[in-house]
């Protein structure tokens, strides 16, 4: 199901913009993620309006009464801030559903490139059961170079002026910085402390975390995450709510007294 | 409900583990290198690569002799048979940490261990004189002098080197995965000529009088002349040729990953017959007595006649058939790329079972 569904598809799509690419696999996996930002632009302006709908509302001075007034009984706090969210007309699970529709399609788009990208028989022979019969066996084995970097293995830069065995990780530092970035600049501020320091932690480890993926993975997946964090960062800023100085904001929100 | 000011560490610690076993899930084997055993006998030992060790196993009762390394090493997995020296005292086992490593074949302990490669070693190394030739998936064909391991020599190539050499006198027939087919002067170091057949090559080609045969993923079956690569017949094939063909009593019979075994006639490439078996081929054929054996990723073993591929016999096991089986003390040795079971010793006659050979962990 999942591979009928999914996998299959994206793996010959990106097949088959490798083959309209001069077979260049970094430019295929930069239009591949291109083509997905936009066929899911829908489901990510819904998230951004929800992100926003809820930032507004818990900077409303009704909020901000309702969480000073039942602090410490946390039952009503709910009951109140649920009434709330019905007057004003607002789902809270609106910005959770885009997401998890997204997923299938991350994970979908992940193993299509990593698969894509075999450089074992038995990777290639896992690659070759997913193929469809119109997609030209010719292109098999990818070119997998890209600039300076072989796609198919952890990047690293080797200068003449370092030791043999350094490498700069350049694509791994700039996830970390796109993904910093994204997420600084993409999630609203929010007004209290907890959703401050979960915004705080997600800013902080999610660069991490991605870093790490690319510093031990396929600079492929690298290639992705750094086209997706950019691509990411234009579609916001074409709202026009982008705050290039919330970038170096530091501090955590207190909360409003 | 969807509650900002309630969600503690925990559960963002949980999201992002999630998430990133959710990720390295989703990439199952793609992220490590897995490939199938390889199997090389001498005498009546069998070798069997596979993974984290070599297993020396006695084929006529399928006990284990010694291993290589005794305890695993996780940067060290190894697949592609050994090449065994001229004397029988020595293996050369390539490796996918990059190093091949000579060993001695009565007790498996490492004689030397080079760091040749920047890359795999995917195909066999293959004995040359004094000389082994390493195929390396960096491009490169190596060779190295084989009482120490030293580098005598490099011949950079077009692309990626699964297959190994297949040697004649002092030419090198080398398949290259981009496509191209090159043979090379070993004296020289000097190419002879290069071919591009159009498809992805695997496996080396067989070797006959004056053709060299081989398949790819597009083109089927291909011969060309041994002097100068030029085309003498070719055989379309739908299906992804993984190994070399098997040549014998005038036949070239070969499998694709449709799971069709071919037989075409040697001179002019003419289809003889062809059957359709349960599960794709990656292994070579063997023939052995005017019968060929045949072995699929559905599990399927198959002994078929040489003259018509009318059915001799079938057994089915648990795990994928990958590896091409040989035949060591008058056993038919299949190995399985899956389950607990590692190799099984067939009677010829009828595939039944004679002895099971599972590794200890």
């Amino acid at each position: 199901m999942w591979d009928t569904l999914i996998l299959n598809p994206m793996i010959n799509a990106l097949l088959w913009i490798y083959a309209l690419l001069s077979q260049n696999f970094g430019l295929a996996i930069i239009m591949f993620t291109v083509v997905i930002r936009l066929v899911t632009i829908p489901l990510t302006l819904q998230q951004q309006r929800s992100q926003q709908k809820m930032s507004e509302m818990q900077n409303s001075k009704r909020w901000q009464e309702i969480q000073k007034k039942y602090k410490d009984d946390k039952q009503k706090l709910q009951e109140e801030q649920l009434k709330l969210y019905r007057e004003v007309g607002f789902n809270p699970m609106s910005g959770c559903l885009p997401t998890v529709v997204q997923l299938p399609i991350i994970f979908g788009l992940y193993g299509a490139i990593t698969r894509a990208l075999a450089s074992t028989p038995g990777q290639l022979l896992g690659l070759s059961i997913h193929l469809y019969p119109q997609t030209p066996d010719a292109l098999i084995p990818l070119n997998s170079q890209f600039l300076w970097m072989d796609l198919a293995k952890p990047e690293r830069l080797y200068l003449p002026f370092l030791p043999g065995t350094i490498g700069i990780p350049v694509l791994t530092i700039l996830v970390v910085i796109t993904t910093y970035m994204q997420s600084k600049l993409t999630t609203p501020a929010s007004p209290n402390a907890q959703g401050g320091q979960m915004s705080q932690m997600m800013t902080l480890y999610m660069p991490l975390l991605l870093g790490y993926f690319s510093f031990t993975f396929p600079a492929g997946l690298a290639l992705y995450f750094v086209t997706s964090n950019l691509l990411a960062i234009v579609q916001y800023a074409a709202t026009g709510k982008v705050n290039w100085r919330d970038m170096f904001k530091f501090s955590l929100a207190a909360p409003k007294k | 409900m969807i509650h900002p000011r309630r969600t503690p560490k925990p559960i963002l610690f949980a999201a992002l583990l999630l998430a990133a076993l959710a990720l390295a899930g989703c990439s199952g084997n793609v992220l490590t290198g897995v490939s199938w055993p390889g199997l090389a006998s001498q005498g009546t030992t069998v070798y069997v690569a596979f993974n984290s060790h070599l297993h020396a196993i006695d084929a006529t009762n399928g006990r284990e002799q010694w291993r290589f390394p005794t305890e695993v090493d996780r940067k060290l997995t190894m697949f592609a048979p050994p090449a065994i020296s001229e004397d029988g005292a020595t293996l050369y086992l390539g490796a996918y940490d990059n190093h091949v490593y000579a060993l001695d074949a009565t007790r498996g302990t490492v004689v030397w261990d080079a760091e040749v490669a920047t890359d795999r070693i995917i195909g066999s190394p293959v004995v040359y004189g004094d000389l082994l030739l390493v195929p390396s998936s960096d491009d490169f064909l190596y060779a190295l002098n084989r009482t120490s391991g030293a580098l005598a020599w490099q011949v950079e190539t077009t692309g990626e080197l699964w297959a190994p050499p297949a040697v004649e006198g002092d030419i090198a027939y080398q398949a290259i995965l981009r496509h191209e087919l090159l043979a090379l002067d070993l004296k020289t170091q000097q190419p002879v000529w290069q071919v591009n057949l159009g498809g992805a090559m695997a496996g080396p080609p067989a070797l006959t009088e004056d053709l060299l045969i081989i398949g790819n993923f597009v083109n089927g079956m291909r011969a060309v002349a041994k002097d100068s690569g030029q085309d003498r017949w070719g055989y379309r094939d739908d299906g992804w040729i993984w190994s070399s063909p098997m040549v014998s009593e005038g036949q070239v019979v070969f499998g694709d990953d449709q799971g069709w075994l071919t037989a075409l006639n040697e001179a002019d490439g003419r289809e003889t017959w062809r059957t359709q078996l349960e599960g794709g081929i990656t292994a070579s054929p063997l023939a052995i007595d005017g019968q060929v054996f045949a072995v699929t990723r559905g599990g399927h073993a198959y002994a078929r006649s040489l003259a018509d591929g009318s059915p001799v016999w079938q057994q089915t096991f648990e795990g994928e058939l990958n590896s091409t089986p040989i035949l060591v003390d008058g056993k038919l040795m299949v190995a399985s790329m899956s389950g607990d079971t590692l190799l099984r010793a067939l009677d010829p006659a009828n595939g039944q079972v004679i002895w099971s050979f599972v590794p200890q962990k």
